[in-house]
C-alpha cells in the first residue's frame, strides 16, 4: 500500500499500524468464489434486455436465496418471504441516493429574519448559491445592507468582495472538514434515516413533488434548532423547494431555497477570486498563534464558567450557535437595552471572536481537531483544541487551557488514548 | 458487446469483492453486487452518470456499508489481537478479529468509512479515492488518518481489555 494518504499515516501512526494492516491484509486474500462472480455479472448482463429492472432482481433474489436456503427449511420459508417483498424507498431515501451523485448545482436562497410574536419582518437577504465539487463554491449575498460575493474553494484561495463598499479580502484555502454553509447536500447525501414525517404531495411550477420534514439535528448535530422541510421532484427524487425554520434568540430565522439547477454547468469564471479593479485590499492582519490561542482561551473559560465547568459539547463549534448557548447559559436571550449594557453580555460577545476563529480555524485547517465531547477543564494532559501551523507543527490547547506547540511525534504521544 | 456488457464483464469482480470484503458473506455480498448494478443501470438510464465504473464502485461500499450497519453483531474479545494476526494455526481467532474489525468500520462516520474502505480494502490511490468521492486529496488524507486513527485506537483498547481480562483470569 503506498498511496499518498497512506504515506501520512505512516508518519503519524508509527509503530501502532501493524494490527491493522495485517487484518486488512487477511480481509485482501480471502478468496472469492468463482460461481458467485459469475452469477453476478449473469445478472447485471442481463439488466440491459430486460423491461422492468426491479421484477428480474427480484426474481433472481429469489434464485440466489433458493440456492443457499436447501440447506435449511424453516430459514428458506423466512429468506422467500423477506426476498419476495419489493424494496420500496422512500422520498427521503431516494432524495439521499440522488444526492450522492451530484456534480454541480446552482440555487436561490432567501434568509427572513422575523421578530416577536406577531411575525413583525425585521430583514430580508437573498443570496445566490453555485457549488462545483470537489468543494468550491460562490454565495452572492444581497440585502438592503449588503452586496457581497464570497468565493471559497478547497484548491485555492478564496475572495470575499464587497462591492457596497468598494473592498475585498483574501480568503484562505479551505482545507478543513466542517463545511460550507452548503454542508447541508453533503449531509442529506449521507442521512440514512427516515423522515421525521410525511407531507404527501403537492404541485410546485406544474410540477409534482413530494414532501417530508426532518429534524435538523439528524442531519447536523451540531446545529441544534429546527425542522427542516424538503419537496423534492417525484420524477429525478432531487429537491426543488427547502425550507429550514428555526427559533435563535427571539427570533425567527426561515432559510428558503429554491430555483435548484442540478448538475449545471457553471461557468469556471464564477470561482476566481479575482478582486474588481479599483477595489481596496482590506484583508485582515493575521493573528499570531499566541493571539489565536488567547481568544480561544478567553471563549472556553467563558463557556465553562457559564456551564458549571464543561465546554461545548459538539463535534464542530459554530460559532454563533454557542455565542447563543452562552446568551441562553447566561439568562441573556433577550435583546434588549438592559442585555446590551449587562457586563456579561460584553464578555459573551468578546469571547465570540474566539469562537469565529475556532470556526474559521475547523474551515481551513485540515488538521482542526476539536474534542470538547471528552475533554473537560480539569483534563490537563488532554488536547482540547489542537490545529496544524504552517511550519508543520501544531498548536495545542490542552484541557486546563494551558497550550504548547507540539511537533508530530509529541502530538502522537499527547493523543495516544490512556490505558 | 455494448457499453453496459463490457462494464459488467469488467466490474463484476471488484464490485463483488468490494462487497465481500466489506462485509465477509458471500451470499450477501452477492446480494449487495446485484442491487449495486441494478441502482447504477437505473441511474444511467436516467442519464445521470458520467463515470460509470466510479459510481459501481461508490455504491458497493455504501450499500456494503449499509449492510454492514443494520448487522447486530457482538463479537466476544478473548485473545490479544496482535498475537493472533498471523497466526495460521489459528484461524477462528482471526475471523473472530476480522469481524471485530467490520464492526468497527461500520461504526465510523459514513465518509470515514467509505475512505478506509476504499483506500485500504481496495488500495486506491489518495487521487482515486478523491475521485470516486468528489472530494480533494487532502480532504481525503485527512479523513483516512482519522478513521486509521480510531480504528487503531478501538484495537489498541481492545488489547489493554484483553490483557486486563487475563490478568484478572
Amino acid at each position: 500500500m503506498s498511496t499518498n494518504g497512506h504515506d501520512r499515516s505512516n508518519e503519524l501512526k508509527q509503530g501502532d499500524r501493524q494490527p491493522l494492516d495485517d487484518l486488512v491484509a487477511r480481509i485482501r486474500s480471502l478468496p472469492l468464489p468463482e460461481e458467485s462472480i459469475e452469477r453476478v455479472r449473469r445478472f447485471a448482463a442481463r439488466l440491459d434486455s430486460t423491461a422492468d429492472v426491479s421484477t428480474e432482481r427480484r426474481r433472481w433474489r429469489r434464485a440466489a436465496w433458493g440456492s443457499v436456503m436447501a440447506a435449511t427449511a424453516l430459514t428458506l420459508a423466512v429468506a422467500v418471504l423477506i426476498a419476495s417483498s419489493p424494496k420500496r424507498l422512500s422520498a427521503m431515501e431516494r432524495m439521499a441516493d440522488q444526492l450522492a451523485f451530484r456534480r454541480s448545482f446552482s440555487l436561490k436562497m432567501v434568509q427572513r429574519l422575523e421578530v416577536g410574536t406577531n411575525g413583525a419582518r425585521m430583514a430580508e437577504t437573498v443570496v445566490r448559491a453555485y457549488f462545483q465539487p470537489p468543494h468550491t463554491y460562490r454565495l452572492e449575498t444581497k440585502s438592503v445592507n449588503a452586496d457581497l460575493v464570497d468565493v471559497r474553494s478547497s484548491d485555492r484561495a478564496g475572495i470575499l468582495i464587497d462591492h457596497q463598499n468598494r473592498n475585498f479580502q483574501k480568503v484562505p484555502i479551505e482545507r478543513g472538514t466542517q463545511g460550507s454553509p452548503l454542508m447541508m447536500f453533503e449531509n442529506l447525501a449521507k442521512y440514512r434515516g427516515k423522515a421525521d414525517r410525511e407531507l404527501g404531495e403537492k404541485q410546485i411550477d406544474g410540477q409534482t413533488t413530494q414532501g417530508f420534514v426532518l429534524v435538523m439535528a439528524k442531519i447536523d448535530p451540531d446545529v441544534k434548532e429546527g425542522n427542516v422541510e424538503i419537496w423534492i421532484d417525484a420524477k429525478t427524487s432531487l429537491p426543488l423547494e427547502i425550507r429550514y425554520r428555526f427559533e435563535h434568540l427571539e427570533r425567527t430565522v426561515t432559510i428558503e431555497m429554491t430555483e435548484f439547477v442540478w448538475d449545471a454547468t457553471l461557468d469556471p469564471k464564477l470561482f476566481e477570486p479575482t478582486p474588481p479593479a479599483g477595489y481596496v485590499d482590506f484583508s485582515p492582519k493575521e493573528s499570531t498563534t499566541e493571539e489565536q490561542f488567547q481568544k480561544i482561551r478567553e471563549a472556553m473559560s467563558l463557556y465553562a464558567e457559564l456551564s458549571g465547568g464543561h465546554y461545548p459539547k459538539v463535534k464542530a463549534i459554530y460559532g454563533d450557535m454557542v455565542s447563543a448557548e452562552m446568551r441562553k447559559l447566561a439568562g441573556l436571550e433577550k435583546n434588549d437595552a438592559k442585555t446590551a449594557h449587562n457586563p456579561m453580555f460584553k464578555r459573551i460577545m468578546e469571547a465570540t471572536s474566539g469562537l469565529a476563529a475556532m470556526t474559521l480555524l475547523q474551515r481551513q485547517n485540515e488538521e482542526a481537531v476539536y474534542n470538547g465531547m471528552s475533554v473537560g477543564p480539569k483534563d490537563r494532559d488532554k488536547v482540547l483544541f489542537r490545529w496544524k501551523l504552517a511550519d508543520g507543527r501544531f498548536a495545542v490547547l490542552f484541557g486546563d487551557l494551558e497550550s504548547e506547540i507540539v511537533d508530530k511525534e509529541r502530538l502522537i504521544s499527547l493523543e495516544k488514548p490512556s490505558p | 458487446m455494448n457499453d453496459w456488457k463490457r462494464v459488467v464483464e469488467v466490474q463484476s469482480r471488484p464490485i463483488l469483492s468490494i462487497a465481500f470484503r466489506i462485509l465477509g458473506r458471500v451470499h450477501e455480498a452477492e446480494d449487495v453486487a446485484q442491487d449495486v448494478f441494478c441502482e447504477a443501470f437505473q441511474l444511467q438510464q436516467r442519464g445521470c452518470i458520467t463515470d460509470l465504473p466510479g459510481i459501481l464502485r461508490r455504491l458497493a461500499t455504501l450499500r456494503s456499508l449499509d449492510r454492514l450497519r443494520s448487522r447486530r453483531v457482538d463479537v466476544p474479545i478473548t485473545k490479544d489481537i496482535v498475537g493472533s494476526v498471523g497466526n495460521p494455526e489459528d484461524e477462528v481467532e482471526t475471523s473472530e478479529l476480522i469481524e471485530r474489525l467490520r464492526l468497527f468500520i461500520a461504526e465510523l462516520p459514513e465518509r470515514q468509512a467509505e475512505i478506509l474502505t476504499l483506500s485500504c480494502f481496495e488500495e486506491l490511490s489518495r487521487e482515486e479515492v478523491a475521485q470516486c468521492l468528489q472530494m480533494s486529496p487532502e480532504a481525503v488524507s485527512s479523513c483516512l488518518y482519522k478513521a486509521r486513527r480510531k480504528i487503531e485506537q478501538r484495537l489498541l483498547s481492545c488489547s489493554s481489555e484483553v490483557n486486563h481480562e487475563h490478568e484478572r483470569a
